[in-house]
Order: C-alpha cells, then structure tokens, then sequence
C-alpha cells in the first residue's frame, strides 16, 4: 500500500497571520487545518467543499505554491515540506497544477507555442527544436491543432485554452496533477470534453489527479474516493459510492441534498443550511460545523470530534457517528 | 509535420498589420510621431541642417532682426545666428529628453518590478521613492544641479533622479497587478525562478504603462532642462540650449523679441509632440480605451 502512494499529506495546517498595525500577529485565518490524506498511483481523489472552505488553499499547499504551517507532505516519499526551490525543481515536474480560470491562467502576451516551451525551458529540457516537437506533440494529445502553435489565448475559446493548461501540466511528465475547479469556468458541453480528455490521459499515462470541485456531480463521476471539507477541516473521506451511498457526516448530507437529480419524479428531501459560513479566523469552538448542524448537541458545541474510522476506507469527525 | 513555419509568417503579418493599423488609425499618435520624429532629424543633422555655425560671432550685426539676409531669425547680442542655434538647441533637449527618458524607465522599472517581488525590498524602495517625491520636482532638480554643477550629463543626471521615482511607482503598481494573475501562479508552481517571471513575464506585460509614462518623461525633462538652463544651471554657455537662450532673451526682451519668441516655440512644439505621442501610444497599448 505505502508504495502505491504518489502523495501524503500529515496533519497540513495552512495558517495566514493577520497582522495589526504595529505588524504583531494578532491572529490567523485557518484557511487549512490538521488535514491528513493520501493519493495512490492512477487514482482521483476528489476534494468537495463549499466556497472558502480552505479546498484550493490545500491544493495550492501540497503542491509547494503556499508554504505549511505545520505538518508534512511527502511526495512519493519524499519530504517536500522543507526543501528550497532549486531541490523542488526536479520534484515540482512529478506533480503540476491546472487551473480553475482559462482566461487568466494563460500570458496573454505569449502565443500557445512559447507558453508550453517555456514549460519546458523552467526545467531545461532539451533543444529548441527537440522542445517544440514535444509540444506539437502533446498539443495533438489534448486535442489542439498544430496551427495553435502560434495562437494567442485570446484568439481560442474557453475549451481550447483549458486543453492548453492542460498542455502545460503534462509537459513536464507529472505522475499528480492537482485540478483546482479545471471544468467550473467552461460551458456544459465543453465540460463534458474536457473530464473526458481527462480521463482519457489518466488512462494512458496513469495519472494521479486531485480533483477540486464545488460541483457533486462531477466529483461523482471522475472521483475514486471523496473528502468532503468544511472550515479548513476535512470532516469526511470515504470512496466514492461508499460516500454518495451513506453520507455519515450532517455536513456531507446536506452538500448530497443540494445536487440536482435528472429525475423530476424522485423526491428527495432538501435540507438547507442555516447561515454563513463562519470565519476561519476564529472557527466556533467544539465542532466547527455545530453553528450550522441541524442534529448539533451539546458535546458538539464544546468537544472537537475526532476523526474516526467508520468503515474500512471511510473516515468521518462526527460525534454522532 | 504540417508545413508550420507558413502558418507562422501569416499570422505574424497578421498580427503586425493589426497593430500598425492601430497605431496609424489614431491620428493624434500620428501627429505626435511626426513631431517627435521632425525634431530628432533636426538633431541629428543639425550640422548639415543649420545655415551658419551656432557659436560663430559677428558682432556687427548684434541684434539683427529676422529676415535680414543670413538671419532668417534674427541674431542675438553677440550676433550669433538664432536659427542655428535653435537648431543645435535641439541637440541639447532630445539627448536629454531621450537619456532620462530610457534611464529612467530602465532604473525606474527594475526598481518597480524587484520591489512588487521581494517584500522588504519593496518597503525600502518605496520609502527612498516616497522621500524622493516629497520634494518638487524641479527644485530637486535645482538642488541637484546646484550640487553636480552645470553640464549637460549632469542635467541627464539629476533629471532622472527626479523621474525615477515616479516610474518606479508605476511600474510597481502595474506589476503587482500581474504577478496575482493566475499564469505567474503556474509558472512558480513549475518551478520558475525570480528572475524568469520578472524579466521574461511580468516586465512584457507591463511595459505599455512603463512606455507611456516614458514618453512623459521624455516631455517634461525637456520643459525642465529648458528651466535648469534658464536658471543658469543647466547646460552652461557658450552651447546653445533652447533654455539658456531664452534666458538671454528675458535681458532684451523690449529689443529683440525673437530671442525669446522663437526657443520658446521651439520647446513647446517639442514638449507639444512628445506629449501627443504619450497619449497617442497610451490608447493603442492600453487595451481598457479601445
């Protein structure tokens, strides 16, 4: 098992300090807090949670754009958490990131061709020459044309511009790449061509993907396994039926309740939640979900749950459980 | 392979023949092309331009009103002719203009960019900046003069002390404003050093700002330059500069009209253009005016 993990995060905590005016620290914003998970070889693990629940602050965490407060990430058994940039070069090629915006994930000032060599000259990989065969290469593999080469972002659609970050994210021959909401920006139909063309790649080059997601649907659909978070927290994890089947957790019952079924006849009932979500700058005490759970307590108010092990696979940090 | 580097040449020409016509639509940049361009021809080949030698005294014809034959412009106390020396004027202010506007946009720019990537660096740089701006520009240029004494590099010298701040400034902000994009976070995600995203991401996509803030540069050194040897500490006598000729000419103002009449047009054509061009270059690169 422990060979077969590409990623491990232990106990991630992703604190921003907010300062006062004399520059003390008079708090943090718990943007990630205590997070454990694993990613195995070929597999999509899909992170839900609503927004600002700390789900890209995470991605952007393990990936060494934001820098932990506490905690580890191994990376194919590596500790990445300290090492400085030029050790994480050749390790920040195993794992790469696509990104949520098409528009402004693409310098608009390079045409598609300079924007994927320059992918490849970050890691000074071979010639000019032998660069831009790759790159007509994998422009053909996410479904772009050779002509594309010379294009500028904005002369492509929506569509065209993600199949190009995605370009970017495989250059380099990653093993995990981190989605942060890659479908979100892109109209349905596209949506639907590019979760294809992902798995399609994951297929062929058994990919790792960690699939950020508001949308159930989705995760649904490309996700092995699911963790569901809240506040910073992840409050549950389980594989992906397994999740959608018995939602232990209120939290991840509600997030079901709201994804819309195909179906007009099946009648589910909706539960809709109370309020906003509370600021991670001072989450509530107990339980952070007790100011919204319609079944909270009083152990929830004043307890942290631990996480449990429900079933095999399935963990939840819930006191009712 | 397809047959790429075809496809490449036409969407090159393309793309080019798009901005030329941008550039050639907007009759104002035109305009201040022209001007700008008129008056650097004038430098350059001032010595085939100008008909008598700039510094060449007849003191016979002391104060020779324009038209007499061999003053088109008339002559000054010394019988120089005002003509030539305009024209060898201009020398004098576009190699100032175009010295304090490049160094100044290259200092100030560098200054700007390193300091939107480097926080310390940033509050550093600002406050020197800050502290800069606080004096009014051509007093700080006065001062600075004063200090390096009068000569034309000194003039270049302190002027783009005067600038760089503002440029700094400029550049910072709009580099702030890229460096959140989304592309500059894959490219660290990717492991892209410092000076990679400065240089070869972030500076392309603010240079429009960093070129239109130049151009000002370029005009108001001019204006300054024009002031500095007005004062006497600008370009030092006997070289003729736009400046210390009209400081000549404020002496015999009731005599000899055209002493100053004549270098004052000449700088306010130059400022003038330039100025055009500013804006003019300012709504063909600043995408939010089209």
């Amino acid at each position: 098992m422990e060979q077969n993990m590409i990623l491990s995060a232990r106990h991630v905590r992703t604190w921003f300090p907010v300062r006062g005016i004399a520059g003390q620290t008079v708090g943090n914003v718990k943007a990630v807090d205590d997070v454990s998970l694993s990613l195995f070889r070929g597999e999509t693990y899909g992170l839900v949670g609503e927004t600002g629940c700390g789900k890209s602050t995470l991605g952007r965490t393990l990936i060494r754009l934001l820098d932990p407060t506490d905690g580890q990430i191994l990376l194919d058994g590596t500790d990445i958490t300290k090492l400085s940039a030029r050790q994480l070069l050749p390790l920040r090629a195993r794992m790469q990131m696509v990104f949520q915006d098409p528009y402004s994930s693409l310098d608009g000032r390079m045409h598609v061709g300079e924007i994927l060599m320059e992918t490849l000259a970050i890691q000074k990989r071979g010639s000019r020459k032998d660069n831009m065969e790759l790159v007509l290469r994998m422009l053909e593999q996410v479904g772009l044309l050779p002509e594309h080469f010379y294009r500028y972002p904005h002369e492509l659609s929506g569509g065209q511009r993600q199949r190009v970050g995605l370009a970017r994210a495989l250059l380099p021959e990653p093993e995990l790449i981190i989605c942060d909401e890659p479908v979100s920006a892109l109209d349905v139909s596209v949506r639907s061509q590019i979760i294809r063309l992902l798995l399609d790649l994951q297929e062929q080059r058994n990919l790792s993907y960690l699939f950020i997601s508001h949308d159930m649907s989705v995760v649904r659909y490309m996700a092995d396994r699911v963790g569901v978070m809240y506040l910073g927290r992840l409050v549950e994890e389980a594989a992906t039926d397994e999740l959608f089947r018995h939602p232990l957790h209120p939290y991840t019952r509600v997030l079901l309740s709201a994804v819309p079924t195909p179906d007009p006849r099946t009648h589910r009932e909706r539960i809709v939640l109370e309020g906003e979500l509370p600021s991670p700058l001072s989450p509530p005490p107990g339980c952070p979900f007790h100011t919204r759970c319609p079944r909270a307590t009083e152990q929830c108010r004043q307890a942290f749950p631990e996480t449990k092990k429900a079933a095999d696979g399935h963990l939840v940090a819930c006191h009712l459980v | 392979m397809t047959d790429l580097s075809s496809v490449r040449r036409e969407l090159r020409r393309e793309q080019r023949s798009l901005r030329v016509h941008r550039f050639f639509r907007n009759r104002q940049a035109v305009l201040g092309a022209c001007i700008v361009l008129l008056m650097l021809v004038v430098a350059v080949f001032a010595p085939l331009l100008a008909p008598a030698d700039p510094l060449a005294q007849t003191v016979s014809n002391r104060f020779a009103k324009p038209g007499t034959a061999g003053y088109l412009l008339g002559a000054d106390k010394l019988g120089r002719d005002l003509l030539s020396r305009i024209i060898y004027g201009a020398r004098v202010s576009m190699t100032v203009g175009l010295s304090v506007g490049l160094s100044s946009m290259l200092i100030g720019m560098t200054v700007g960019l390193y300091a939107c990537y480097y926080r310390v660096l940033d509050s550093i740089l600002m406050r020197i900046c800050d502290g800069l701006s606080a004096i009014p520009s051509t007093l700080l240029a006065i001062a600075l003069m004063a200090v390096l004494g009068p000569s034309t590099f000194n003039v270049i010298l302190a002027l783009s002390i005067v600038y760089i701040p503002r440029m700094a400034r400029i550049s910072r902000s709009a580099a702030l404003v890229v460096k959140e994009q989304t592309y500059i976070e894959a490219l660290r995600s990717q492991g892209a050093s410092a000076t990679r995203i400065i240089w070869r991401h972030i500076a392309p996509n603010i240079l429009s700002a960093v070129v239109v803030q130049a151009s000002y540069n370029f005009a108001n050194s001019i204006i300054t330059e024009a002031a500095l040897s007005f004062l006497g500490v600008g370009v030092p006598a006997p070289q003729p500069s736009w400046g210390n000729i009209l400081s000549e000419g404020r002496e015999v103002i009731t005599k000899a009209w055209w002493m100053v009449v004549y270098p004052g047009l000449a700088t306010a054509i130059a400022v003038m253009g330039t100025n055009i061009f500013g804006d003019g270059l300012r709504d063909i690169l600043d995408p939010h005016t089209n």
